[in-house]
């Protein structure tokens, strides 16, 4: 506690400066009366007197200096003597204080922008296995924009079915619903997803399963839990596994919870589709006016896992030959004026395409 | 704590309030005047035991009427020098038994 009060002490001590040297002036100068008196007492003469009194007083050059040292903090004292000199310094040379500035400026601009990119690309990691080997398949009409866009329907099961460089593939699409039935009715965020979507992000359930074909196609009712979903509207219910929940109005059967760290999808993933993380997944079950939508509704966001070995370039020429097939589909009219072709891309490169 | 400070602290303890002056002399007394103090030094000392909140000052007159800053010590000074008082006789008791024995030996 004493230590405490000394420290504040000694800060503040910085500021007291000059009344604090008066008081310590009148003190010695008292000092040394009494001393001087007390000799004379003795029966020394004035001037022997004050010689004698001066020695035992001591050096008071010296004492003056402890007394301020101790009053403040020197170190703090000479670095702020240092930078009023610099100041100064900077003051007389303009030229030279605005390049030195200048170049500082620069300096610092460029660290603080490469460490966003650093930090954003490498250190922050994506919360999937093996997040290289993952990429977005998306589809360019060039006579539209260079900007690349979603998949159809029928697009999405083309390149499933006949691709050779992928272990498995997803489609994904954001919808919302109204969840009642349990707790406060509330308006989510989920996503429709291929069933096959987990086993390619790699990532297992924290509790219950995922989807399988069956529920995928033809479909069925069933949910994947968000962990934020499950922690904040059903209060970490450990039961939750079997219960049923209502989105919009239609009864879903809870199978399964992510981990906390699982997030899908993440932003930057698609431009066109609005992206906010999922608060469940339920499967994309395509309808079969979706299945029959060729050429229509570019809705569908496209993931898959590289197969060990191959590489971006060898799954860029695949999909090229997989495009120029549905091209061919299109009719002869409409192929003359346009020309389809597919983007794949590393998927940190899509979510950092967001890093501005 | 340093050894000036423990002084500086008991002599306040029996003098009751005093000046700087009145303090180096005192310890200088006391210690046969074996000690001889630089009187300066006690400043620095005094300082420090006004920063910790163990001492605390006013202005007052001396015997001469003359203008002296007057010091005693605080509740917490007086604490502080109960503790080290113990920690003293507890070392100095150690030693004596730690020379008995050598003596014995």
């Amino acid at each position: 506690m004493s230590r405490l009060r000394l420290w504040l002490a000694r800060l503040f001590g910085i500021f007291s400066g000059s009344r604090s040297d008066e008081r310590l002036r009148s003190e010695l100068d008292a000092h040394l009366e009494m001393l001087i008196d007390e000799n004379v007492r003795r029966g020394m003469s004035p001037s022997e007197a004050r010689q004698a009194a001066r020695r035992s007083l001591g050096n008071t050059v010296r004492v003056g200096e402890e007394f301020r040292e101790q009053r403040g903090l020197p170190w703090l004292e000479t670095f702020f003597q240092d930078l009023r000199h610099g100041l100064r310094m900077l003051r007389h040379y303009p030229g030279f204080s605005l390049v030195a500035i200048l170049t500082l400026a620069l300096g610092i601009g460029a660290n603080t922008a490469i460490f966003s990119v650093v930090n954003a690309v490498l250190l922050n990691p994506l919360p999937y296995h093996q997040a290289d080997h993952l990429v977005i398949v998306q589809e360019k009409i060039s006579k539209l924009s260079d900007q690349a866009i979603p998949l159809p329907a029928p697009d999405v099961i083309t390149f499933q079915q006949q691709n050779n460089v992928f272990t498995a593939a997803a489609a994904f699409q954001n919808e919302d619903f109204d969840l009642t039935g349990a707790g406060r009715p509330e308006r989510i965020h989920a996503a429709r997803v291929s069933w096959t979507l987990f086993p390619v992000l790699g990532i297992q359930p924290l509790m219950g399963r995922t989807f399988t074909r069956e529920e995928d196609d033809p479909g069925r009712q069933v949910a994947v839990l968000s962990y934020a979903l499950w922690k904040q509207h059903f209060g970490g219910d450990p039961s939750i596994v079997g219960r049923t929940v209502s989105l919009d109005r239609k009864p879903y059967t809870v199978i399964g919870v992510m981990p906390e760290s699982f997030v899908f999808p993440l932003e930057g993933l698609e431009s066109y589709l609005d992206l906010t993380p999922a608060a469940l997944w339920i499967p994309m079950s395509f309808t079969p006016e979706e299945r029959k939508a060729f050429g229509d509704r570019f809705d569908y966001g496209f993931i898959a896992r590289l197969k060990p070995g191959v590489m971006l370039a060898r799954a860029r020429a695949d999909a090229g030959v997989i495009v120029a097939g549905i091209r061919r589909q299109y009719p002869a009219s409409v192929r003359s004026e346009f020309s389809l072709t597919a983007a794949v891309t590393p998927l940190r490169e899509a979510v950092v395409g967001k890093v501005q | 704590m340093g050894t000036l400070d423990m002084l500086i602290l008991q002599t306040l303890e029996t003098l009751g309030s005093m000046h700087g002056y009145g303090i180096a002399r005192r310890i200088e007394q006391v210690s046969g005047d074996l000690l001889e103090l630089n009187h300066g030094t006690v400043y620095p000392a005094l300082l420090r035991l006004e920063q910790k909140g163990w001492i605390n000052s006013r202005w007052g007159a001396s015997e001469k009427n003359r203008r002296a800053r007057f010091y005693s010590l605080t509740a917490a000074g007086r604490r502080a020098l109960a503790r080290e008082a113990k920690d003293w006789r507890r070392m100095a008791a150690f030693i004596a038994r730690v020379l008995e024995g050598a003596e014995g030996a």
